[in-house]
């Protein structure tokens, strides 16, 4: 079954057909991801970037870094490193240079290429991307830091079972009923909220306000607030699970860290649309957040679930401070997309059921 | 389905508050009298020396947003009078009882029963009989005569129309918007609680239905220019002596009430609300907001509740999350018309 109508004007709608898409494409991905050689670059265990340089983070009044304002992880950098790269864990200036200008060309969904669905895709053209022109400014090759290949570790042989008949389930039942489609196209849940917080191809801000007792970060895609209380609390019964986790936070020196669990969970990834991985209940997320610079933020999360992955792994992204404002996010509101969705489904099953 | 009793909660609501029922002010206090705390406390203060307002705070209460017909004249209640209004409200709404032989939407009315409302066991600290202070009659001011016509068009054609698409049905159903969040921050029908957190530069408001977070900046920045709409409007705070004062104009409208299903009014572009917020003791916020829409109502009206101190904790709001109910709304309309094309 395909999805074939693709209905025009709003973002999230869109964004639903390109979920779609990137999951069509997803089983390819997946074996180049899970089975490519283990082998482990040379370069660059995770070290923090800018570091060492004579600049001092503002303060807030309790003495720790100010981590507030509005800020953006949109990026070129792709979340694992691509095979072209592999052992090779930083750009020189000039490669990050031709890799930018060759991915945004590559992204440019104004190119009229191809005909019908492919032409279709370009309804969510240039006007709707926001992301961005640069890769990190760290100059690395993937968000994924750690294992140092650049790569997601591979799934645990009861993990990846599940996972592929998950997959093929998906498959078959695409658009069932709205618990078919991905978390953030029923507005649950979207990896820029995450956590680990992964840039989305727009709206890829956040706002951080903090006190003494609380970080609150709101990411603009689905207005979708982090209380973060930082005065040492138990995290809640293993019973009460939420999307977004239960987090606490504390510091570490001058970095944020936040230790979150008690997701929920269901077989559709948690990462959106850059990684078509996924978690269950055993999952734990450690961020730290590390003022690097007036305008960045270092952003790292450790993703240990031991039942899904065969190791912890870790990624980095950079947050860079945007002198734009956060307003309310449309998620549903105005968004036919689930509607027409499910209805199309509906109306292939009726197709097929009267061949 | 929650939600969807909730609607038939708030059609009941309207039925009793008719705005057109508008009388004589009474001689009780006006909207300036004070909480009654008059006591040597002093609030709690943050590093930067303002009242701290932090922490977890539920409005959910009895007292009815307009003051009842019969308690016309009388803003406060005394303390008896107070338990035997919270006695007689309970009893009214307990959504468990069953009187006789109930018929199919009878009971289908108590799918919703007191499992899921939590609309409080009290009246407000102050014992007023409406959370309307100003006019002091405690009712809201009758529209002006092209509101009242637009509201009569409006809801002639809610009427006909109830559910032709989800545009149709009320905000808080369809996830946009609830009351608790508003502004005005009044309370529903469950849920009706809040976490506050604020420096110098921010007070940030998460209600925890649907689980909506306003974040004031308090730096005196301008308003956003006016084509620019939010449903929770735009809101900017400051300090006056120790009340926390936030304006927010710039709100997106619709014919649908923002005021939840205490109150099945309207309000337009002009929107304007400030709303104040002051410590009075220990376990209470008080809440004013003077709604002010010219084009809407012939003055500004004020509603005050207080905010209570509650040891609890917020966690996530699922609202369209498994709830078929706007499919089922949509899918029983679109049956019933078929059922009438067919006749």
């Amino acid at each position: 079954m395909t999805v074939s109508a693709f209905p025009a004007g709003k973002r999230h709608r869109m964004f639903a057909k390109w979920n779609l898409l990137v999951l069509l494409g997803a089983a390819a991905f997946c074996v180049t991801v899970f089975f490519a050689a283990a082998a482990q670059d040379s370069s660059s265990a995770p070290k923090p970037q800018d570091a060492g340089k004579s600049w001092t983070a503002p303060r807030t009044p309790d003495g720790h870094p100010d981590l507030q304002g509005i800020w953006s992880n949109q990026t070129l950098t792709p979340f694992e490193r691509p095979s072209e790269f592999a052992g090779k864990a930083f750009f020189t200036k000039q490669e990050a240079y031709a890799f930018e200008t060759q991915t945004v060309k590559a992204n440019d969904f104004d190119q009229r290429s191809g005909p019908g669905e492919k032409d279709a895709e370009g309804a969510y053209n240039q006007a709707w991307w926001d992301k961005g022109t640069h890769i990190f400014r760290t100059l690395r090759t993937s968000m994924v830091i750690d294992p140092p290949n650049g790569l997601v570790p591979p799934m645990t042989p009861e993990a990846k079972k599940k996972f592929d008949e998950a997959h093929a389930h998906m498959a078959a039942h695409p658009a069932d009923g709205p618990e078919d489609r991905f978390l953030s196209e029923r507005c649950v849940l979207f990896p820029t909220a995450g956590p680990p917080m992964l840039p989305e191809p727009y709206n890829s801000n956040y706002e951080i306000v903090q006190t003494h007792e609380y970080v609150t970060i709101m990411p603009e895609m689905n207005h979708d607030v982090r209380m973060i209380p930082m005065d040492g609390r138990p995290h809640l019964p293993k019973d009460v699970r939420q999307w977004k986790g239960d987090p606490r936070g504390h510091w570490e020196g001058d970095t944020l860290v936040v230790e979150t669990t008690n997701f929920s969970f269901n077989d559709r990834p948690r990462f959106g649309i850059v990684y078509d991985g996924w978690t269950d209940e055993n999952l734990q997320i450690t961020e730290r957040l590390t003022r690097t610079g007036p305008d960045t933020i270092q952003y790292r999360a450790t993703i240990v679930d031991p039942t899904v992955y065969t190791k912890p792994w870790t990624v980095e992204l950079i947050l860079a401070k945007r002198n734009e404002r956060i307003y309310e996010y449309a998620c549903h509101e105005g968004n036919y997309g689930m509607f027409d969705i499910l209805s199309g489904a509906r109306a292939d099953d009726k197709k097929a059921g009267s061949k | 389905m929650k939600i969807c009793a909730l609607a038939s909660l708030g059609a009941m609501a309207a039925l009793l508050l008719v705005p057109a029922a508008i009388f004589a002010q009474a001689s009780a206090p006006s909207s300036e009298s004070a909480a009654p705390s008059q006591k040597a406390w002093t609030p709690p203060r943050t590093a930067d020396g303002h009242p701290s307002l932090e922490g977890i705070w539920t409005n959910a209460t009895v007292t009815p947003l307009q003051r009842p017909k019969d308690l016309a004249g009388k803003a406060f209640f005394t303390k008896e009078e107070a338990a035997a209004f919270e006695k007689k409200t309970l009893e009214s709404k307990d959504m468990d009882k069953v009187n006789g032989a109930p018929g199919p939407d009878d009971l289908a009315h108590r799918a919703y029963n007191q499992a899921w409302i939590d609309s409080g066991t009290h009246v407000v600290t102050t014992r007023r009989t409406s959370l309307v202070i100003g006019p002091p009659d405690g009712r809201i001011p009758p529209f002006t005569p092209e509101a009242q016509k637009k509201y009569d068009e409006a809801h002639a054609f809610e009427t006909q129309h109830p559910s032709d698409g989800p545009e149709y049905r009320t905000l808080s159903e369809r996830c946009i918007i609830f009351a608790n969040t508003g502004p005005p921050m009044l309370p529903d029908g469950y849920n009706a609680n809040y976490q506050i957190i604020q420096n110098k530069n921010f007070v940030v408001i998460l209600s925890e239905m649907p689980h909506a977070v306003r974040t004031i900046p308090m730096d005196g920045r301008p308003h956003l220019p006016p084509d620019v709409r939010q449903w929770q409007g735009d809101p900017r705070g400051h300090w006056e002596g120790d009340t926390l004062v936030v304006d927010t104009t710039n709100f997106s409208y619709s014919d649908q009430s923002r005021f939840g299903i205490f109150y099945d009014g309207m309000s337009d572009q002009n929107l304007h609300i400030v709303e104040r917020f002051t410590r009075t003791d220990p376990n209470t916020i008080m809440y004013r907001a003077t709604i002010d829409d010219p084009t809407v109502y012939t003055k500004p009206w004020t509603i005050e509740v207080s905010m209570n101190k509650r040891d609890y904790t917020i966690y996530e709001y699922a609202c369209h999350e498994g709830n078929y109910a706007m499919t089922d709304i949509l899918s029983g309309a679109r049956a019933e018309e078929a059922k009438g094309g067919a006749k």
